[in-house]
């Protein structure tokens, strides 16, 4: 990605960054928050797929990578170079990337969220490097959430807000975690913490120390507990990544919890799911908007014949559903794909809410929407819930979290807190 | 899955390939095309030759249709039609004193039952550990067409144990011949009769919309608490049932024992029968008497014509060339609407 505008400098020198090899010449380098490592490859064939030129007939991988191997051993790190990839850790691997871009570029090192998915021990032994490449003459730039880790390791603070600058070249030594959140989240909106509104019904939506995996297999969410109470929009706000696409699986019964109790106040088909990523978990894109709203549908006995999906009655239901959510087609047999971006998420909250469902799962709903759209998905949400649904809303929109919600809890590294200050809880300070 | 005016285009681009393989291997056009048609639909024996041939090719391509739309791509169709008719075989060998009806659903069913059973390897496979089904129902073909060649001289074969072929199923058992002239037998109703049920159950029932809703976007599927999994587990082994079928049918209708080169690859034909059938029951019932009429019509040529019955290979590829180069340009058509 290039620059519109603007002049990068290095050590007074403006450079043109036309790809990663011009930033490389220029000894900038990045590790990334996901690892770019082939994972059928050892260790060695990694670290020679950082050389430049990949000629000849022959491929000398352990000469190829020598010069990175070397680099390991003067950090300490004892790394076999045979080993295949996928059988490291999590740290390990970090250790192989970080290779990698020390390979590539000295001069400037630059670590998005490298923390994200390291153990304590994996991350002292980070900063414990990052300390030792700073006192080299290493310029290190660390992308980072978590105050602490900042608070913890950084020199100088720089603060981005919505593609902005809000501060910079703040001295850490005189920084607070207080001081740092608050210039993270701005005037932020007051969190609501709204009475409960309880119906008089003893029956909520309860989860008890749950612990959830990712696809990885490691830990994405630390004995979390909470409790929904009926007419209740439970925000849950944070970075993404932290967790919060995991409990929402679990919560919808789309992924196993691995440990604690979830109990759910009705039969888990009326639970409604709302995913994050529409395109991808939420419509069939090749299906027609019939078939898309039948989904849900084709589980309700409305759009059903004796049991079966006969053409007058879907139609007759499905052109009901769509007059009613206001989904914008001319045609309900053309494929959802044809739909704009707005009308294709009316078209799973349409069919997510025709099952007349007790407990919403939202995640991000309004996300790349308009306007309108996003005022008519929040309305739909904000009616749920007046009719006593037991709404969990996941979202990164701190305005969005305060507008919709009665109560808020902040998610952090898997975990769940609970308190006053927005910015401290994002940042990862209870 | 296409629309309709392009469907009207299969038809046309069929009697094309038709014609161009023919120019391409040298054979005088007007001749072959005349030996062709009168060995498909010349006359009655034509007619039915055609149709015998076709049910094999639409059961297969029915089976393989069911689970390719579940996003499951059996490739096996040889391999579970072979185990089912060893299945059937091996029923009539274990209660010999059957007779009529009786034995006929009991032949069938476990050469279903064999078929789907055989199909199961691969779906467990794909279940506990993730493996692709195209290599694994590729891989089990060769395994199928060996346990073939071994039962016919091993456990199967024929009692006076002199020739490489199982006992031969009496008259009684064996489907019933509308004509004692020719194979015509009333096992080619299970072929329509199968593809009117597919057609109505994936079209019309929450089953049948599940299986395409899976196919179609198994995360979406799992996103409504859905078990894709479980259904495209499912529906491999309800195309390996099918496929079995075929197999049986084959079997009691048709040569009523068992031997080496018992399917002439009728598992392999029936890919391109389902492509170009475009994925659909119907359409399968249409390109599957399209590919049977071709391969009773080429026994004709090879035996009064200079053409080799391999004629029908070339077609098939081409044809099954011709159909993914149209798909992908539609797509791409399709696209560049929508873009711009």
């Amino acid at each position: 990605m290039q620059p519109d505008k603007g002049d990068i400098v290095v050590s007074g020198r403006t450079v043109a960054l036309r790809s990663a090899a011009d930033a490389s010449r220029s000894g900038i380098s990045l590790v990334h928050q996901h690892f770019t490592l082939v994972r059928a490859f050892t260790v060695a064939e990694n670290l020679a797929l950082q050389q430049a030129r990949l000629g000849g007939v022959l491929l000398n991988v352990d000469a190829m990578a020598a010069s990175a191997l070397d680099l390991a051993k003067s950090l300490g790190w004892s790394i076999d170079p045979r080993k295949r990839v996928e059988s490291l850790s999590v740290g390990e691997q970090q250790r192989v990337e970080i290779l990698k871009a020390l390979a590539s570029g000295r001069r400037v090192v630059m670590f998005d969220e490298p923390t994200s998915t390291l153990v304590r021990e994996e991350i002292d032994d980070l900063f414990h490097l990052m300390r030792k490449l700073r006192d080299a003459g290493t310029t290190i730039v660390l992308i980072a959430h978590k105050l602490a880790e900042v608070l913890e390791v950084s020199d100088r603070v720089t603060i981005l807000r919505r593609g902005q600058i809000v501060a910079s070249d703040l001295a850490t030594s005189e920084c607070s975690a207080e001081d740092l959140a608050e210039l993270m989240v701005g005037h932020a909106p007051p969190m609501p913490s709204r009475e409960r509104r309880v119906h008089g019904k003893t029956e909520s939506l309860r989860a008890e120390r749950v612990e959830v995996l990712n696809d990885r297999g490691q830990i994405a969410v630390r004995a979390v507990s909470f409790e929904v109470g009926e007419g209740e929009i439970l925000g849950i706000g944070g970075v993404d990544g932290n967790g919060q696409a995991e409990l929402a699986e679990a919560l919808a019964g789309v992924r196993s919890i691995s440990s604690g109790e979830l109990y759910l106040p009705c039969a888990s088909h009326l639970v409604a799911y709302l995913p994050q990523d529409r395109r991808r978990d939420g419509l069939a894109l090749h299906m027609s908007i019939r078939e898309n709203l039948l989904i849900e549908g084709h589980r309700q006995p409305n759009p059903k014949t004796w049991g079966l999906l006969l053409p007058m009655r879907v139609r007759a239901w499905c052109e009901e559903i769509v007059r009613n959510y206001d989904i914008r087609t001319t045609d309900i047999d053309a494929p959802a794909a044809s739909l704009s971006g707005g009308n294709q998420q009316k078209v799973v909250v349409a069919r997510v809410m025709s099952g007349e469902p007790r407990v919403i799962i939202a995640v991000s709903p309004t996300r790349g929407l308009d306007l309108r759209a996003t005022q008519y998905v929040r309305n739909v949400l904000r009616s749920a819930r007046d009719q006593g649904a037991f709404v969990v809303l996941f979202t990164t929109d701190l305005d969005e979290l305060a507008e919709l919600s009665d109560r808020v809890l902040i998610m952090s590294g898997g975990r769940l807190l609970e308190g006053q200050d927005m910015g401290l809880l994002l940042g990862g300070v209870e | 899955m296409i629309r309709m005016g392009t469907l009207l285009l299969v038809p046309f681009g069929l009697v094309a390939i038709l014609v161009l393989t023919l120019l391409v291997f040298g054979l005088p056009l007007g001749e072959s095309v005349a030996l062709l048609y009168d060995g498909a639909i010349g006359d009655k024996f034509g007619v039915h030759r055609t149709v015998v041939k076709s049910s094999p090719l639409i059961l297969v391509a029915l089976g393989l249709m069911l689970a390719w739309r579940a996003g499951m791509y059996n490739i096996g169709g040889e391999g579970q039609l072979i185990t089912g008719a060893i299945a059937g075989a091996t029923t009539f060998r274990l209660l010999p004193s059957m007779d009529g009806f009786a034995a006929n659903l009991l032949i069938l069913t476990f050469s279903a039952a064999g078929g789907a059973a055989f199909a199961g390897i691969a779906a467990f496979m794909y279940a506990k550990r993730g493996v692709n089904v195209v290599i694994s129902t590729i891989l089990l073909n060769f395994v199928a067409l060996s346990l073939l060649s071994f039962v016919v001289r091993g456990p199967l074969q024929e009692s006076s144990k002199s020739i490489p072929q199982s006992d031969t199923l009496p008259g009684t058992i064996m489907f019933l011949r509308f004509d004692s002239q020719s194979d015509l037998h009333a096992g080619v109703l299970f072929s329509i009769t199968v593809s009117l049920i597919l057609w109505l159950w994936l079209s019309y029932t929450p089953g049948g919309f599940r299986l395409r809703l899976v196919g179609s976007n198994p995360n979406a599927a799992r996103a409504a608490r859905i078990d894709a999994t479980s259904v495209q587990v499912r529906s491999l082994l309800w195309s390996g049932a099918l496929c079995g079928l075929a197999g049986g049918v084959e079997y009691v209708g048709v040569s009523g024992y068992l031997f080496d080169g018992f399917s002439p690859g009728w598992g392999f034909l029936a890919i391109p029968v389902a492509l170009i059938g475009g994925l659909h029951p119907i359409g399968i019932l249409g390109s599957g008497l399209y590919f049977g009429a071709l391969v009773a019509g080429s026994k004709n040529l090879e035996a009064f014509g200079g053409g080799k019955a391999s004629l029908i290979y070339a077609m098939q590829g081409i044809g099954v060339l011709a159909f993914v180069a149209l798909h992908e340009w539609l797509r791409r058509n399709r696209e560049k609407v929508s873009a711009g």
